[in-house]
C-alpha cells in the first residue's frame, strides 16, 4: 500500500491539499493512504524510523519555516527510503528545479503560485506513482547496480549496449541505448552477471541481445544504437556461435 | 703631437659610429665642437692615460649623448660603438699583417694606411650594427628589465673586448694572461644563465597575466549584468514608491471602488512583470572559485543576450573543487559552447546549470534542449560535421576525454525526451 505523507506549514494550504489527496485516492479507489499531515518535518522522520516497509509518496513544501528545508528533509527521507516518490510544493521563485531532481531525485514539482493548477496537478502526481509503485511491485527485471553520484542505480540488462574500460585504471563506462555514464569496475568482472555479456574484446564487454551487426573483418560490433564496440579475432567466433 | 690628433680622430670616429648606430645623421656645431676640444684634451692626455684613453673616451660620448637619450641608451649606444672601435682596429691590424707582412707601424704608415682602413671597416660595422639594434630594441622595450641589463651588457661586452684584446698586449705573463681569460668566461657563464632565468621567469609571468585577463574579461560581463540589476533595483523603488502612495490615497479617502480598479488595472499586471523577470544568475553569488564563475557567466549572460533561456542554479555554497580549475573551464566551456549553439539552431528551449554539493563529491549539471532525432553518443564525440566554425573545433570528445582521465571525475551523459544532460561528479581527492 502507499503511504502518502504531506509536509506544509501554512495551515490554509494544508487542510487543503490534505483533501485534494483524500478526494482522489477516494475516488480512483487508490491502494494508498494520507498516513501523516503536518507542518513539523521531523514527524515524518519520526514515523519512518518507526515503520518499516514503508512505500512513500510525499508531498513536501520547500520552504518549512523550520530548522531544515524541504531539501534537507528529502534528503534524509532519501537515506530512509529510497523508492520513495518525493513531490515538491514550490513557489515559482523557489523552484530549483535541478537540485530538486539530482539532489534528491523528486519526481515533480508543485508551482503554488497557481492555485488553479494544484489540483491537477496533485492528481497527475499521484497518478504517476501510483503506477510506478505497480510497476516496481511486478518488476522481476534483472538489473545491474551501479553506484553514480550518491544514488545507486538499478538498469536492466536489456538496456545495456556494452560496457567499456576506461582511460583511467579501474574506471568502466556503461554505454546504455541513449547514455553513457563511468563508474568504478574492473572489467573482466562484468562478463559474469548475465548470461548475454561477453567479454569480446580486452577492453569491451558486450550484452549479445543488443548487437545488432558483426563486421567480421573490421572486428567491429555495431549496436542497436548506432554505438560500436570492437572486438578481438578470437572472440569473434566466439560470438558468431 | 701625432699621438694627439690621432686620439681625436679616434674620438671622432666613435662619435660618428654613434650617429649611425642612433639613426640620428643631424650634426650640429656645437657637437662637433664639443668633440673636438674634449678630444684634443683627452689626445693631451695620451701620455698619462695610456690605454685608459679609452675609457675617458667612452665618457665623453656618453655625455653627449646623455642629453638626447636615457642613460640606458646612452651607455648602449656610446658601448657599442666603443666595441666596433677597438674590433675595426684589430680587424685592420689583423688584415694588415696578412695583406702586407706589415707589423710595426710608422705613424706615416699609420695614417695613411692604418686609419683609413680601420674607419672603413668601423663604419660598415656601424652600419650593421644599427640595423641589429633597430631590430632588436623594438621588441625588447616592452619589458621593463631590458634597458637596464642592455646597457649593463653592451658596457661589459666593450669592457671585456677592451682588456682581452687591448691588455692582453700589455701582460706578458702567460699564467696571468690565462687567469684573465677564466675570469672572463666564468663572468660569461653567469651572465647567460642569469639572462636564461629572466627570460624564463618573464615567460611565466606573461602566461600568468594572461591567464588573469581571461578571468577578468569574463567577470566584467559579470559586473556589467550585475550593475544592470542595481539599476533596475533603483526604478523598482521608484515605482513602488508611487504605488503605496497612490494606494495610500486610495485607502485614505475610503474610495474602495477605484482602489480596486487600480489594483487590478495597473499593479496585478505591473507585478507579473517584475515577478516573471528574475535574475536567473543569482545562485552565481553562491560559486567562490573564480575562473569556474567567470566562464558560467560569461556564457550563459551571452546566451541570455541571444535571447536564450539560460539559467544558472545552487543551493549550496561551492567553495572549492578538487579539479583543476584550468580544465574544468575548458570542459564547461566546451559543454556551454555545445548547448547554446544547439539552443541556437533549435530556435527554442533552455538552458539550465547547477551545481549541487554532496557529502563526497561536487556535481555539476548541464542540461539543455536539443533536436529530437540526437545520433548517438559515440558518434557526437567524434569531430564533428556541424556548422561550428573552426578554431575553437572543440567537442565533447574531447571534454569526455578530460573527465575519463581525472581519476576522481565521473561523467555521465543522457540524451533523452529531446534533452541533452551532462554530469560532471568530482569527488575529493583521496576517497576513492
Amino acid at each position: 500500500m502507499l503511504s502518502v505523507f504531506l509536509c506544509e506549514d501554512d495551515p490554509c494550504q494544508r487542510s487543503q491539499l490534505e483533501k485534494y489527496i483524500k478526494d482522489y485516492i477516494m475516488i480512483e479507489e487508490l491502494d494508498a493512504q494520507l498516513v501523516l499531515s503536518t507542518d513539523n518535518p521531523y514527524d515524518i522522520l519520526h514515523y519512518l524510523i518507526f515503520h518499516t516497509n514503508i512505500k512513500g509518496v510525499y508531498f513536501l513544501d520547500v520552504d518549512l519555516k523550520s530548522d531544515i528545508t524541504g531539501i534537507g528533509l528529502a534528503s534524509k527521507i532519501r537515506e530512509i527510503d529510497a523508492m520513495g516518490k518525493i513531490v515538491f510544493v514550490t513557489t515559482h521563485s523557489e523552484l530549483t528545479y535541478l537540485t530538486f531532481l539530482y539532489k534528491v531525485e523528486a519526481m515533480d514539482y508543485i508551482i503554488k503560485d497557481t492555485p488553479g493548477n494544484i489540483c491537477q496537478r496533485i492528481q497527475d502526481c499521484l497518478h504517476i506513482a501510483n503506477k510506478r509503485y505497480l510497476n516496481d511491485r511486478n518488476t522481476e527485471k534483472k538489473l545491474f547496480k551501479v553506484k553514480v553520484g550518491s544514488q545507486i542505480r538499478g538498469i536492466e540488462h536489456s538496456e545495456i549496449m556494452f560496457f567499456e574500460s576506461g582511460l583511467v585504471p579501474h574506471k568502466v563506462i556503461l554505454h546504455t541505448f541513449n547514455s553513457q555514464i563511468e563508474f568504478y569496475h574492473t572489467i573482466h568482472e562484468l562478463a559474469n552477471i548475465g548470461q548475454e555479456f561477453y567479454r569480446c574484446h580486452k577492453s569491451f564487454v558486450v550484452n549479445k541481445t543488443n548487437i545488432k551487426n558483426v563486421d567480421k573483418v573490421g572486428k567491429i560490433i555495431e549496436m542497436v544504437n548506432g554505438e560500436f564496440c570492437l572486438a578481438s579475432s578470437r572472440s569473434i567466433k566466439g560470438l558468431l556461435k | 703631437m701625432a699621438i694627439t690628433i690621432i686620439v681625436l680622430l679616434q674620438v671622432l670616429f666613435s662619435y660618428l659610429s654613434t650617429k649611425i648606430l642612433t639613426r640620428n645623421l643631424k650634426f650640429s656645431v656645437k657637437e662637433l665642437l664639443y668633440i673636438v676640444i674634449f678630444g684634443s684634451i683627452n689626445g693631451a692626455m695620451y701620455q698619462y692615460l695610456n690605454i685608459f684613453t679609452n675609457i675617458s673616451t667612452f665618457f665623453i660620448i656618453i655625455t653627449l649623448w646623455s642629453k638626447k637619450l636615457n642613460i640606458y641608451e646612452a651607455i648602449l649606444f656610446s658601448s657599442f660603438s666603443m666595441t666596433i672601435s677597438i674590433l675595426s682596429d684589430h680587424i685592420s691590424s689583423f688584415l694588415r699583417y696578412e695583406l702586407f707582412r706589415n707589423d710595426i707601424l710608422s705613424t706615416k704608415e699609420m695614417l695613411l694606411l692604418h686609419m683609413p682602413l680601420c674607419y672603413l671597416i668601423g663604419l660598415f660595422l656601424s652600419f650593421i650594427g644599427s640595423i641589429l639594434l633597430k631590430r632588436s630594441l623594438h621588441n625588447l622595450y616592452t619589458q621593463n628589465i631590458a634597458p637596464v641589463f642592455l646597457s649593463v651588457l653592451s658596457c661589459f661586452i666593450w669592457l671585456t673586448c677592451l682588456f682581452s684584446i687591448t691588455f692582453v698586449r700589455f701582460i706578458e705573463n702567460q699564467t696571468r694572461l690565462i687567469f684573465f681569460n677564466l675570469v672572463f668566461f666564468i663572468i660569461y657563464v653567469l651572465l647567460f644563465l642569469s639572462i636564461l632565468y629572466i627570460y624564463i621567469t618573464t615567460t611565466q609571468k606573461n602566461y600568468e597575466i594572461e591567464k588573469k585577463e581571461t578571468v577578468y574579461a569574463n567577470m566584467e560581463r559579470y559586473t556589467q549584468d550585475i550593475e544592470n540589476h542595481y539599476f533596475e533595483l533603483r526604478k523598482l523603488r521608484h515605482d513602488y514608491q508611487n504605488i503605496l502612495t497612490s494606494l495610500e490615497n486610495y485607502i485614505i479617502q475610503e474610495d474602495i471602488h477605484g482602489l480596486k480598479s487600480y489594483f487590478y488595472s495597473n499593479i496585478k499586471q505591473h507585478s507579473s512583470e517584475i515577478l516573471n523577470k528574475e535574475y536567473r544568475l543569482k545562485d552565481l553569488s553562491k560559486v567562490k572559485i573564480s575562473p569556474v564563475k567567470s566562464i558560467i557567466a560569461s556564457k550563459l549572460i551571452y546566451a541570455q543576450d541571444q535571447g536564450l533561456n539560460a539559467s544558472f542554479e545552487s543551493l549550496d555554497t561551492i567553495t572549492d573543487i578538487p579539479m583543476d580549475a584550468v580544465l574544468l573551464v575548458r570542459i564547461l566551456g566546451i559543454f556551454l559552447d555545445n548547448a547554446i549553439e544547439e539552443l541556437l539552431s533549435l530556435g527554442q528551449g533552455e538552458l539550465l546549470i547547477g551545481m549541487i554539493k554532496n557529502a563526497d563529491h561536487v556535481l555539476i549539471i548541464v542540461q539543455n534542449t536539443c533536436r529530437e532525432d540526437m545520433p548517438a553518443i559515440q558518434t557526437l564525440q567524434k569531430p564533428h560535421i556541424s556548422t561550428k566554425h573552426s578554431g575553437r573545433g572543440l567537442g565533447l570528445g574531447n571534454a569526455l576525454e578530460i573527465m575519463r582521465q581525472c581519476p576522481n571525475v565521473f561523467s555521465e551523459t543522457v540524451v533523452e525526451n529531446c534533452t541533452f544532460l551532462q554530469k560532471i561528479m568530482i569527488y575529493d581527492k583521496g576517497g576513492e
